[in-house]
């Protein structure tokens, strides 16, 4: 890299240069725990990979196809639903479905977790109904009750893709199906969904990259996967080097989704051209099924949404008062001031990381910038693990240096500090942001900023006057993406945090760890009441 | 004085690709109003870009009033060439008023109103200071733009494209208009432009570009009267392609050259048989306003376009035509 720098003056050294720290510094957690797995596992490994090993792959794969059967069925089904068809409500229905993205999957395990209880919510209802004290018990905290709890909460991301490619794809190939006769039905089986299979599989891949790392709920609902194995052994058993070798299956366990994505995509390329693409003709609904189908429509909404908002609703009606007393404004203001700075520093690192390569006028840096986002594939707890090590490993090294030549006793100093947790909000989140202000760069072009560069414009000056006004769409919309991610981000935070500061999302879980679950909804509808906005923004820009 | 020298420039967008300009050598005089002209995808809008500064080249040297601005172990960086440049889509800030976009390459030191008024006046648009770019026609944002690269008072002026985003209806008169300006100035200006009506009414000096290269440079009456490649022939008008057989078929003798044409119009053709004229037959006609495009067949199975006098009657059947000898073009190379 040096030589090919020092080799070509056209090169923008300066900005090749920061683009490439950027770049090393935010790969610092990956690094870290690639050079961890040279130094062999802990002790306790033998005990994992011999007993408890099994139990987590087992666990992954069965929620995997469990919630791909899921989110694909209600996906799929409710994306054709109200793409094909005219019936009462169908704007509405078209962005509730969307809703349950704003509450995070460990508050709606809350949710249903009471709903399903001893004695809870359904059980009165259901006696209420039939007069009979001896409702059957369903026992939700199981692996089962954790697959569904997941599938309702991520469907949204099958539907969203689904959605977007029945709106935006070619109309001329179902025309074509259904002049060659083709009932409406064997349109949609033999065209519609084959062509709309690469799009499906992009967003039933987010739904298992989430279901692969999550936490709070599958802690909650006792589940042993990868990520609550990760925590444990680093907190109980007290051995990093067992969770880093943990979290490298974890990664490997991504990267052969990724794989796996890519393989069943395969050479298929159906995009057509964006000049033809008009929305499908929505059929009216025969008016005999018309009432079933359009509460058949509703279910995921009010599985994924209504219910568990409502539970935390009735929760927070008794307990919001003593919540609200013991200083929750504290905690919404840690939660807001964390997720406004990251969303900051992620908009700004994305600014140089977009500019930088624009600026070093270098290919080869351009394509190395990209690196950065695949921080977004790593689970949030390898991300932890990748943060605490290093800046313990710097913190320690500091101490010993200070005491040494200075004569100082000091503490640690990133780790466990807001400096780590926000560089971990960084490499985790940095994606979120970037990708729609590159979006919003590449639409402004390149053009506006060479006008002001021919006439003489610094640098800074440019990027003051014309590239952010001009996108300035894009870096508010990225800012919002990272500021609600923080906002209900859980198992970061809960490593990382510093001693003494609490966020809602750590408060609500520790209220729910501590069998206090109805306390925790007042810090969950606030969550969820902030995760709102951006699905509003989101549904206006899918039909703008 | 040779206001912009390039040699040997070389540009390639991907290794393993083929350059999308090729050893170009091309040099312009203080005051000149060049064109380059070619088909889309021939590298014009890579030139200015190179120019300008805002690519670099792989290999080769970009001269500024002699001195080099680019070279194998040099790069000025574009804030610093101090180029005007319009660009194809002309590219007026949205956000801010005309006065703020005409102002915006002024630097410190400068009575900046003062000047934007000066230069509002030369393009005639002084009224719209206020306005914003969405408030403008097409025409009146190519002369903002133009007014905007014209302020900073730049030795060379780059259009790319200059009328590809107007309206064919009012082209020519925009055209004379926004050349009128430039010449008005007296700065230096290099053009590229897909449409050689534009190169030929408004440059002194025309280089065609063809897959990386000039295929020929020269003033807009060498290149029409001497066009040394069909293609070049082609850019100026309709030409029908002509082997020495055929030349022969009307008892013409071969020069020594690599093929041969004549455009529609210079071929002549009479109703009744005369002496060197040869008979052919009327295949098909389209109609061009005030004139008629005939093609007919020769006796030796050949077909030649031909065009009618203004508002002469309807040709049927048979007419008999022959190629006069001085509009008989002879070219030195095949395409």
């Amino acid at each position: 890299m040096t030589s090919f720098l020092k080799n070509n003056v056209k090169i923008d050294k300066k900005w090749s240069a920061i683009t490439v720290i950027i770049v090393l510094l935010l790969g610092i957690p990956v690094f870290t725990i690639l050079v961890k797995l040279i130094d062999g596992p802990g002790e306790s490994w033998g005990h994992i990979t011999k007993y408890l090993l099994s139990d987590y792959i087992f666990n992954s794969l069965y929620l995997i196809i469990a919630c791909t059967i899921f989110t694909l069925i209600l996906g799929v089904l409710s994306a054709w639903f109200v793409s094909a068809y005219d019936f009462p409500l169908r704007k509405m229905l078209q962005w509730l479905l969307i809703l349950p993205l704003a509450v995070p999957n460990y508050l709606t395990a809350y949710a249903y977790a009471g709903i399903f209880d001893y004695n809870g919510t359904y059980e009165r209802i259901v006696s209420y109904i039939i007069h009979n004290d001896s409702v059957w018990h369903i026992e939700i905290m199981s692996i089962w009750g954790l697959a569904f709890v997941l599938s309702i909460s991520l469907y949204p991301y099958v539907y969203l893709a689904a959605r977007s490619f029945f709106a935006y794809q070619s109309n001329t190939q179902i025309k074509a199906a259904q002049v060659l006769g083709a009932s409406r039905f064997r349109t949609f089986r033999t065209i519609v969904l084959p062509l709309a299979r690469p799009a499906i599989v992009g967003g039933l891949f987010l739904v298992l990259m989430e279901v692969l790392t999550d936490y709070g709920a599958t802690y909650y609902y006792g589940v042993s996967t990868f990520t609550t194995a990760i925590f444990r052994s680093w907190f109980a058993l007290g051995e990093p080097e067992t969770a880093v070798y943990l979290s490298a299956i974890l990664c490997l366990l991504i990267v052969f989704l990724i794989f796996l994505e890519r393989v069943l995509r395969g050479k298929k390329r159906y995009n057509s051209k964006g000049d033809n693409a008009q929305p499908l003709e929505r059929k009216p609904l025969n008016a005999k099924f018309r009432l079933i189908f359009v509460f058949l429509a509703f279910t995921p909404v009010l599985l994924g949404f209504a219910a568990p908002v409502a539970q935390m609703l009735y929760w927070a009606s008794f307990t919001a008062r003593e919540v609200w007393s013991s200083g929750f404004l504290d905690l919404m203001g840690t939660s807001l001031y964390l997720s406004f700075i990251a969303a900051f520093i992620c908009i700004m690192v994305s600014i140089f990381l977009i500019y930088g390569a624009i600026w070093s006028r270098s290919k080869t840096i351009a394509n190395f910038s990209k690196v950065t986002i695949l921080g977004y594939a790593v689970p949030g707890v390898v991300i932890a693990v990748g943060v605490m090590i290093p800046t313990l490993i710097f913190d320690k090294s500091l101490i010993n240096f200070t005491s040494q030549y200075f004569g100082w006793s000091m503490g640690l100093l990133i780790n466990g500090s807001i400096i780590g947790l926000l560089f971990a909000y960084l490499v985790r989140f940095l994606a979120v942001a970037y990708n729609p202000i590159e979006a919003s760069v590449t639409k402004t072009g390149s053009t506006f900023e060479q006008v002001a560069q021919v006439l003489g414009i610094k640098r800074w000056k440019r990027m003051l006057q014309i590239n952010v006004p001009l996108n300035r769409m894009g870096l508010i919309s990225g800012g919002i993406l990272v500021f609600v991610d923080v906002m209900k981000e859980l198992p970061l935070t809960l490593l990382l945090k510093p001693y003494g500061i609490m966020t809602l999302s750590v408060k609500a879980f520790e209220y729910a760890s501590d069998e206090r679950i109805a306390e925790s909804a007042l810090p969950a509808l606030f969550i969820i009441a902030t995760g709102l906005i951006p699905i509003i923004l989101l549904n206006r820009l899918i039909n703008a | 004085m040779t206001i912009l020298a390039l040699q040997n420039v070389t540009k390639r967008y991907a290794k393993n690709r083929h350059s999308v300009l090729e050893g170009l050598n091309f040099e312009m005089q203080q005051g000149e109003i060049c064109a380059f002209v070619g088909e889309s995808g021939t590298g014009k809008s890579t030139l200015l870009k190179l120019i300008s500064g805002l690519e670099t080249c792989n290999s080769g040297t970009i001269i500024f009033n002699g001195v080099p601005v680019e070279n194998d172990g040099l790069f000025v960086p574009p804030e610093q060439r101090r180029v005007g440049y319009v660009f194809q889509d002309f590219a007026l800030f949205p956000h801010m008023t005309v006065s703020k976009n005409v102002g915006y390459g002024l630097g410190k030191g400068i009575n900046k109103s003062g000047r934007i008024r000066e230069v509002l006046k030369l393009v005639g648009l002084l009224d719209y200071a206020e306005r914003y770019p969405h408030e403008l026609s097409g025409g009146e944002q190519q002369r903002i733009a133009l007014a905007r690269a014209l302020a900073p008072s730049p030795s060379l002026l780059l259009l790319d494209e200059p009328f590809s985003n107007l309206d064919t209806v009012l082209k020519s008169q925009i055209r004379d208009e926004l050349f009128a300006i430039i010449k008005n100035t007296g700065v230096s200006c290099l053009f590229v432009t897909h449409d050689a009506q534009d190169a030929i009414s408004s440059a002194s000096q025309i280089a065609v570009l063809a897959n990386g290269k000039i295929l020929q440079k020269g003033t807009p009456q060498q290149l029409f009267y001497k066009p040394v490649a069909p293609s070049i022939a082609r850019f100026f008008g309709e030409l029908n392609l002509l082997t020495s057989e055929d030349l022969l078929f009307f008892g013409i003798k071969p020069a020594q050259a690599q093929c041969y044409g004549i455009r529609p119009e210079n071929v002549k053709f009479t109703l009744e048989q005369r002496e060197n004229f040869q008979k052919a037959e009327v295949i098909k006609e389209t109609f061009h306003g005030a004139r008629l495009k005939y093609l007919v067949k020769l006796e030796n199975q050949r077909t030649l376009y031909l065009m009618s006098e203004i508002n002469a009657p309807i040709l049927t059947e048979n007419v008999f035509i022959q190629l006069p000898l001085n509009s008989v073009i002879a070219f030195e190379r095949n395409r």
